[in-house]
């Protein structure tokens, strides 16, 4: 799927790493998934036939949402499934087209790395104010912790696939995806 | 500070940056300029609080009960369903394409799992027939419109938590718009068949039928327990959600058996993927609504209109449905629902407008909005599936947008299209 | 940076008591300050939910906000004292008189919220919240499997657990189709509330237990108000004062009008509990207060004793 250019020697090590990192992304997408599915009908299930309601599902859907968003950021690059306006893009040729490709991801990954520094700033906030969720009572900044790590794993998809850009003949659509003819643009919803 | 918020957003947005980009720079470039004495982390509060609500948890559910179905047998068995009682009349085609989108649409939250669920099976049919590619393909996206209104709909869970609208009153209201929607594409095709002089297709025969019938038997159960479920009290639509996961697991897995366990984890996996790309942009969106409420911008902008709302609800309608139109035709329609539906709150509010009525014509406008070029994640799927470069995806869709705005115009007209089911069920 | 500027966000609409106190307060400053500080008034869902905007006013986007015990409790866990079921006197002058005095109660509350960035100005009443039902609730027998909708607030879940009923969360918009589809057989929320939301549409019986004032805090930024010139702070704190009579007596009227609009419109009935009712109620709900003390700390049980005490003295 990849073709690692053997003159780089930094490439297979930063791949690597881009591996694992992506098989933890994986983990939290699917388990965030089941685990709230699970729940849910167990939840419903309770409800419907015992009367009981469990106040901690809700909260435990919260916190799933929550890690599957700004974890998700990351495996979202990396399959360029991103939603964004391709109009103007589409039209563009050659170098002009590999530019603004540049642009866009450089661009991106650097706002996604300042994020992750007011999300820093956040999480220290509601660390210091102590809160914690209503019924399993789990301090929230260790919930809310994530989100800069999604930005960060965000922004540095972002800069490789601008890196990639700039080092490697051809558009790239992130580090590991290279653009096809027709290029599939946008996402779902 | 208008002309700041927009203008970076319009000129990221139309650089090709993904739609979070945009949005978030915005709302940052607004914090610096104009509140530099106030912490842009509260964006962060906001980004996290808008992924945050309960209700939120169906978005994800909804979407997995469609995966886990689009694997399965669910969407052939429906479309044949269709296919054996109408397949036959004239436009028979067509119209089985219209009544499959709006049948999978009660199964499917989305017009894009419906594109690709329906747009699969029925392009080479409509082409065999001798329908043009054109017309078979706009005929497939604005079909699949039909799903965001008929219940369970994305759209409507968000415009339900962002303006605080019963999710369940909403279900029902869109069915009406829905069935509307797909009279009048039914009769277009008629009208089209007739006029290319399509020959009509064979009849099937009853025996043919029921099986067809007892095949679908079962997934049809989805429409009862989601729209059935809400109706007669027994769950919430979060947790219709729930069962419709459990329902499709049972269906797939056990019944079909056209589903593995151990392909479970990768089917959460494209859910949860297809969860994070929309909910990064909820939470942005909420980030830059709250950006527009600190700053105070609703006032600014639609002063006059809420002088003028009091005595005329139906020109209220009329604005919203334009501007959601507008914003609909550039940025995906959550995004808009996130940015618009707190603008026009107060204006909705004086007019004394049933927010079921506007939740329902929003939804209109972002299923149509789906749809329209330049930005459609609707064309998007299907320059993906078919193969097809993106101006012969949208080559067709003009008549298909002129009735779709006729049906928005029917609503303004005739609000009881929408909420008279609602009235039966709540009121 | 200039004239100082106050943005006070509420967690109620427009035309409910936050929202007259908020008016209230934004003309009578700008009035006494001849405009040189501007109020800002944000209307609730403008800038996000309850806990948000306690968010914002801890740093320092917003000057003002109201905060209700229901979400604060998270942040700041004395504050569920205003959950806790027949502790505070079925005298609504009682507890004005607990709540604003210079009694112990603002003093503790004021400490703990403090420790969280917070200034807390006011306690402010808003009636008393109020059981809707498909039947009467006289005694916990009445709500043996009935299906109450309340905030997810932990000590009120447990409250109720206690009485036989199952509380079953749901969002506020919701309730009226659940209610109506019969999906929850009851809920609880102050007579505003009630009446805007047409809950007493789809409801056969309105029960008064007194057992439960509705109350919010307002509290504003520490470092906002530390920052004002001397003369500000005074012009803010005698608004303050001054809203506290005028506000209690406003929400008396709203409440009593809301509810002559509920029994113009619809034949509900209105059930109101004695005391030996009452007794039942409080006797079973006692393990709640034990709760809260394991989750409040020292300052929490210092606090109980406190209203107990505030409350026998003044009912005397
Ligand atoms: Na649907
Ligand atoms: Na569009």
């Amino acid at each position: 799927m990849i073709d690692v250019p053997v003159t780089d020697r930094l490439l297979p090590l930063i791949t690597k790493a881009d591996r694992l990192l992506e098989a933890f992304e994986r983990l939290v997408l699917s388990a965030g998934i089941l685990l709230m599915a699970a729940v849910s009908i167990a939840n419903v299930a309770s409800r419907n036939l015992l009367g009981q309601s469990f106040t901690f599902v809700e909260e435990l859907n919260q916190i799933l949402m929550v890690l599957i968003t700004f974890v998700g950021i990351g495996y979202g690059v990396r399959h360029a499934r991103h939603i964004r306006m391709s109009a103007l893009h589409d039209q563009l040729k050659g170098t002009t087209r590999k530019a603004l490709m540049v642009i866009v991801s450089l661009g991106t990954g650097l706002l996604l790395l300042v994020l992750a520094w007011y999300a820093v700033q956040y999480v220290i906030g509601v660390h210091r104010t102590g809160s914690v969720t209503p019924a399993m009572r789990i301090p929230l900044y260790l919930i809310y912790a994530w989100v800069p790590v999604g930005f960060v794993i965000g922004g540095i998809q972002y800069l490789l696939a601008a890196w990639r850009n700039l080092t490697t003949p051809g558009v790239y659509l992130s580090f590991q995806q290279k653009e096809a003819y027709e290029p599939p643009a946008g996402g779902e919803t | 500070m208008v002309f700041l918020l927009f203008g970076v957003m319009i000129v990221l947005l139309f650089m090709g940056f993904p739609m979070m980009i945009p949005l978030i720079a915005a709302a940052l470039a607004m914090m610096w300029v104009y509140f530099p004495f106030t912490d842009p982390a509260i964006l962060i509060q906001q980004m996290i609080g808008g992924v945050s609500p309960a209700v939120l948890t169906a978005v994800p559910m909804f979407i997995f009960a469609a995966d886990i179905m689009t694997k399965g047998h669910t969407a052939d068995r429906l479309l044949d369903l269709v296919m054996r009682f109408v397949g036959h009349v004239r436009g028979g085609l067509p119209i089985t394409t219209a009544l499959s989108c709006t049948l999978f649409g009660a199964v499917s939250g989305s017009t894009q799992a419906t594109v690709v669920a329906m747009g699969g099976p029925l392009r080479p049919k409509l082409l065999e027939a001798g329908y043009r590619d054109s017309f078979a393909i706009a005929l497939i996206i604005n079909a699949s419109d039909i799903a965001l209104l008929i219940p369970p709909s994305i759209g409507m869970i968000i415009y339900g938590v962002v303006s605080g609208t019963s999710v369940g009153e909403l279900f029902i209201a869109g069915i009406g718009p829905g069935l509307l929607v797909l009279v009048l594409f039914s009769t277009y095709a008629y009208v089209i068949s007739r006029i290319q002089k399509v020959p009509v297709q064979a009849r099937a025969g009853w025996g043919l039928r029921w099986q067809a019938v007892k095949k679908a038997a079962l997934p049809l159960g989805f429409p009862v327990i989601i729209i059935g479920g809400i109706y007669s009290g027994i769950f919430s639509p979060t947790e219709a959600a729930a069962v419709s996961v459990l329902y499709a697991l049972i269906l797939e897995l056990f019944v079909f058996r056209a589903v593995a366990f151990r392909e479970l984890p990768s089917l959460a996996l494209s859910t949860g993927l297809i969860t994070a790309v929309v909910f990064i942009l909820v939470a942005a969106g909420t980030a830059f609504s709250w950006t527009i409420s600190f700053a105070q911008i609703p006032d600014q902008l639609l002063g006059g209109l809420i002088a003028e709302a009091a005595g005329n609800p139906q020109l209220v309608l009329a604005v919203i449905a334009v501007a959601f139109f507008v914003g609909c035709m550039f940025v995906d329609p959550i995004v808009v629902i996130l940015i618009l539906t707190p603008i026009f709150a107060p204006v909705v509010d004086r007019a004394g407008i049933d927010p079921v009525l506007v939740g329902t014509l929003v939804t209109l406008q972002a299923a149509i909005g789906s749809a329209t070029p330049p930005f459609g994640c609707d064309i998007f799927t299907a320059m993906a599936i078919f193969r097809r470069p993106y101006l012969e995806i949208i080559r067709g869709t003009p008549p298909f947008i002129f009735m779709l705005l006729i049906a928005s115009v029917l609503l303004i007209a005739f609000p009881s299209i929408a909420l008279f089911l609602r009235d039966l069920a709540f009121r | 940076s200039g004239e100082p500027q106050i943005r006070f966000a509420l967690e109620e609409v427009e035309g409910s008591v936050q929202d007259a106190y908020a008016q209230r307060f934004k003309a009578l400053i700008e009035e006494r300050s001849e405009g040189r500080i501007k109020v800002n008034v944000y209307p609730y869902g403008a800038l996000g939910s309850s806990a948000q905007l306690t968010e914002q006013v801890q740093n320092g986007a917003l000057q003002f906000a109201f905060a209700s015990p229901g979400h604060l409790g998270s942040v700041v866990p004395e504050v569920q004292v205003f959950s806790l079921h027949f502790l505070f006197s079925d005298d609504e002058q009682v507890n004005q008189q607990i709540f604003t005095g210079s009694g112990e109660l603002k003093r503790l509350l004021g400490e703990a919220y403090r420790e969280r960035n917070l200034e807390l100005l006011s306690i402010v009443q808003e009636g008393w919240m109020v059981w809707t039902g498909d039947r009467p609730l006289r005694s916990p027998s009445d709500f043996e499997g009935f299906k109450i909708r309340t905030m997810p607030s932990p000590l009120l879940v447990e409250a109720y657990q206690a009485y036989g009923a199952n509380p079953t969360p749901m969002p506020y918009s919701e309730v009226y189709g659940a209610l109506q589809l019969n999906m929850i057989d009851g809920q609880v929320n102050p007579i505003f509330a009630i009446e805007e939301m047409s809950f007493y549409e789809v409801q056969e019986v309105l029960t008064f237990a007194n057992h439960l004032p509705f109350v919010s805090t307002l509290v504003a930024n520490p470092d906002f108000l530390a920052g004002l010139s001397e003369s500000d702070r005074e012009l803010v704190e005698s608004v303050r004062a001054e809203l506290d009579e005028e506000i209690f007596e406003l929400q008396q009227r709203f409440n009593r009008e809301r509810l002559e609009t509920i029994r113009e419109e619809s034949d509900i009935q209105v059930v109101r509990l004695v005391e030996e009712e009452r007794e039942v109620f409080r006797d079973a709900a006692m393990p709640v207060r034990d709760s809260y003390i394991k989750s409040a700390g020292e300052r929490g049980a210092v606090i109980l004793k406190a209203v107990t005490a505030a409350r026998n003295r003044l009912e005397q």
